[in-house]
């Protein structure tokens, strides 16, 4: 079987070309290369799903954020491509991260033998790249010239951030009841209280939740809103990402 | 809608501040929670909650027991007649003076002992042998008939119910950390009405700890460490919450499995040991003499991939002797000697007592 | 007393008191998590202890590390509060307008988010509930030759056979040969001569006459200690939480599903042709 360190690195590689022919403008190859990362990106997280089968490997969540921000790239790609690119750099500094601070070094346990432990896992990948990704909208939508267009018909690059984060609480809401289920039959109760990150991720529910209600009910000038939004992205990386990371280790290519 | 912009704003200027301070927190593993507590009743009974959560009512003799608690829940206090399992369990009932006329039964055979006493103890029949932790000689038991068994081991549990023998787990699933043995102490001394000692065990402990942190911060430098072993196929390291890297913390080492956190004996990958591995100045292994390791060779013939970490090349390599796991009751004597491995320019002319250099 | 009541109502049903609550309970449980980070050894029994205990042995005990678990309490029962009464004053005003929508569909779509309110009312109800009534018993040890009594009933229970699955594949290097999977059949012996046998296996608890049976861990779990007599740890749980839990996360999605409806354009044509 290959060995799914490579595919990553491949993957970093793709993200980091992608960056690269945004900065020199080739919009459309920065695209392919943005794809192709993705696909290497997916090529990992399945080989290493299929090696540690049934059971799960802790701290993927690094190595699959990437993923899911390639993926919400290119589905707003589909939309409005000038939008969709902003979040390209940040794709690629989330894949450069984990090689450097990989946290991926525990054993799996056997307790991650349940569909729910896998349910977790992804769903909470996909709400942190819809946060993170929603931050960095709400961050180019603050600092454009846009920022204060008040009319009334709104577009893409004005909203599109509090869409992003709308989804990434649905995500995280189902991401939190897998997680409750499998703490409730692997351990007997909601919550196991052995990792300080289900405190951070509550808090981070609560932080949107707040946000949800401002948005949906419309009680803040959208540029306020977009500030919310990109302070809830810091809370993400501090709070949920940065426990997530190790200690900073040469890469080794596997032969 | 401005109370809420101006309740967002001190919302955002609080967290800045809580992450301001957020490193005045201690890094890790301070504080008891209800493993090994001990919570007085009145009239002189105690509940006590050993390493996995078990509660116990301790009874004053003469003294009835409170509604709640099943037979197997109840321990006559000060408690006369115990059987132990656990090496530092020996170790603490030493340090409260009972150990001679409590201890009357263990189970592990009289050569596998470090301690003198409890080999002489065997030797004269005073302490049963009560087989192996995982095949206990129950007739044994039931004609020993301690008040108490010190157990590790939570299978023994139904049995030990039968014959109305209370058994206290002292190990906890998770590494322990210092404030954890410390509390050990306490609730071992519970048992024995030796309240006193344990406090001042602690106080003595706390006041070694400061110490050494003091001295240690006249040291140029903080030596990298890392304690654990690679086995054939398993590679097992102490997480930072264990009390031994919070030894070598507080003695001025950096321990570099500091991102790792669970329980003692912790399974890693490879990877992971070699990244740290790569970088360490001193290793501590967890084997010792007693299985025949003495000297670096012997380690990496037993495991050939420790020859690649910079310990085994250019740094230092230390074994536990035997009779460390049986000395709890000296961990200021073991905080001093793992200060004087880090930074022996600090400690001029320091001998080992509990650890091996490996040459 | 009525005019207390109304004014206190008033109070609560302020969405602006929602914002500020909800920013509250974020940061008090960001401070709580480098307090929970700096000292888990205190919080770590919550996992196994009934909540009151804790709170009445470890947690004030412990006050100046579990201050935040109390005020987080507190914000949480005015959050409840703030959210029910909201809730409840809309979906009054929108079931009195109920001729207005037209259609059940349309009825639904506006109800929808008060759904997902009192689901999450719902959901914290369930969580509290199971911390706080019925039992938690753990290290029940079963083996083969003992029987050990389910907590609070007339029952025994003895392990009568453990089928222990290994892994045997080259995939994940150094786990050859660890148990990956385990199945307890379990004697339940009512004390009157009726034995009944019931099965569990690793994360599939078994829910037993209002009983959840869970395996926290079991022996031989590789095939080094294949020799060693088998045992099972149980942990025993009763009380309604869990249905309450689940309940809210029905609820949930229910009102999740009906809330999303408008954003389908296809299926709001579908129903303006109805």
């Amino acid at each position: 079987m290959p060995n799914e360190t490579n595919i990553f690195y491949m993957a970093v590689i793709c993200y980091c070309l992608s960056a690269g022919t945004l900065w020199l403008r080739w919009q459309g190859l920065s695209f392919v290369f943005l794809g192709l990362g993705l696909l290497a990106n997916a090529g990992y997280a399945l080989l290493r799903m299929i090696k540690s089968w049934p059971l799960l490997c802790l701290y993927q969540e690094p190595f699959l954020l990437p993923l899911g921000l390639a993926a919400v790239t290119l589905w707003l790609a589909r939309l409005e491509k000038s939008i969709a690119v902003k979040i390209i750099p940040l794709t690629a500094m989330m894949a450069i991260i984990p090689v450097f601070f990989p946290k991926n070094f525990f054993l799996p346990f056997l307790k991650s033998h349940t569909i729910f432990a896998h349910l977790f896992l992804f769903l909470g990948v996909a709400a942190r790249s819809c946060f993170l990704a929603g931050a960095v909208l709400a961050g180019a939508f603050l600092f454009s010239r846009n920022g204060n267009n008040a009319g009334r018909v709104r577009s893409l690059g004005q909203t599109g951030f509090a869409d992003l984060l709308i989804w990434g609480y649905v995500f995280l809401s189902l991401g939190l009841f897998a997680g409750a289920i499998w703490s409730y039959i692997g351990w007997g109760t909601l919550v196991v209280w052995e990792d300080p990150l289900i405190i951070s991720t509550a808090a981070v529910w609560f932080l949107y939740s707040c946000f949800l209600h401002l948005h949906l009910n419309a009680r803040w000038p959208l540029k306020w809103r977009a500030g919310f939004a990109l302070t809830g992205g810091v809370v993400v990386l501090l709070f949920i990402y940065w426990p997530e990371i190790g200690k900073f280790q040469l890469p080794g290519v596997v032969w | 809608m401005k109370k809420i912009g101006s309740a967002f704003g001190w919302w955002a200027i609080a967290l800045s501040l809580v992450l301001i301070f957020s490193g005045c927190q201690p890094r890790s593993g301070g504080g008891v929670g209800a493993t090994f507590s001990v919570r007085e009743l009145g009239e002189g009974r105690k509940e006590i909650i050993d390493g996995v959560g078990r509660r116990f009512l301790l009874v004053p003799a003469g003294k009835a027991a409170l509604p709640g608690y099943e037979s197997n829940q109840i321990i006559t206090i000060p408690v006369r007649r115990v059987g132990a399992g656990v090496s530092y369990d020996i170790g603490a009932m030493r340090y409260l003076g009972v150990l001679s006329e409590s201890l009357v039964g263990v189970t592990r055979k009289e050569d596998k002992w470090g301690s003198l006493d409890v080999k002489a103890g065997m030797k004269s029949g005073r302490i049963a042998y009560l087989g192996e932790a995982n095949a206990i000689d129950y007739e044994k038991l039931r004609t020993v008939a301690p008040d108490v068994m010190l157990i590790w081991d939570k299978r023994l549990i139904p049995k030990l119910n039968e014959l109305k023998i209370p058994g206290v787990i002292t190990t906890t699933p998770m590494a322990t950390t210092i404030d954890e043995r410390l509390q050990y102490f306490h609730f071992l001394a519970a048992l024995f009405g030796r309240e006193e000692l344990a406090k001042k065990y602690a106080e003595g402990i706390r006041a070694k700890l400061a110490e050494v942190k003091k001295r240690a911060m006249s040291a140029s430098r903080k030596p990298k460490v890392i304690w654990g072993d690679i086995y054939q196929k398993r590679v097992l390291v102490e997480p930072m919450n264990a009390y031994v890297a919070q030894l070598v913390e507080a003695a001025g080492g950096d321990y570099l499995f500091d991102d790792v956190r669970g329980v003692s004996c912790l399974e890693i990958t490879l990877e992971r040991f070699f990244s740290s591995g790569l970088e360490a100045e001193i290793f501590f292994t967890y084997r010792s003499p007693a299985m025949g390791i003495d000297s670096k060779q012997k380690l990496i013939t037993e495991n050939p991939r420790l020859a690649d970490i910079k310990p085994f090349k250019t740094g230092l390599v230390y074994c536990p002797l035997p009779h460390f796991y049986e000395s709890l009751e000296r961990l200021d004597e073991i905080i001093v000697e793992i200060a004087a491995i880090l930074h022996p320019q600090l400690y001029q002319g320091y001998e080992l007592k509990f650890f091996q250099k490996l040459d | 007393m009525v005019n207390l009541a109304r004014r206190v109502w008033n109070f609560f049903c302020d969405t602006d008191l929602a914002v500020i609550l909800q920013l509250a309970v974020c940061l008090n449980l960001l401070v709580g998590y480098f307090y929970f980070s700096a000292y888990f050894p205190v919080f770590r029994p919550l996992t196994y202890m009934m909540l009151p205990d804790w709170l009445r042995t470890v947690a004030l005990g412990n006050l100046a590390e579990t201050w935040w678990f109390f005020t987080f309490l507190l914000f949480m029962v005015a959050l409840g509060l703030n959210m029910f009464v909201c809730t409840t004053d809309k979906v009054a005003k929108i079931i009195s307008n109920f001729s207005a929508y037209g259609s059940g569909l349309r009825f639904m779509m506006r109800l929808s988010p008060h759904l997902i309110h009192y689901a999450v009312l719902l959901i914290l109800l369930g969580h509290l509930t199971l911390v706080t009534v019925g039992t938690n018993s753990r290290n029940n040890i079963l083996r083969l030759d003992s029987k050990v009594s389910l907590p609070g009933s007339p029952y025994h229970l003895q392990l009568k056979k453990l089928e222990v699955r290994y892994y045997n594949k080259d995939a994940m290097i150094g786990y050859q040969g660890r148990a990956i999977d385990a199945t307890a059949d379990i004697a339940v012996d009512d004390g009157q001569g009726q034995t009944e046998i019931i099965q569990l296996g690793f994360n599939r608890p078994c829910w037993y006459k209002g009983y959840a049976l869970h395996m926290d861990e079991f022996l031989p779990n590789s095939t080094e200690s294949k020799r060693q007599e088998p045992y099972v740890n149980l942990i025993v749980r009763t009380g309604p939480g869990l249905k309450i839990f689940l309940a809210g996360v029905l609820l949930f999605l229910i009102g999740v599903v009906f809330y999303l409806w408008q954003f389908f354009p296809m299926l709001s044509v579908r129903e303006q042709k109805a």
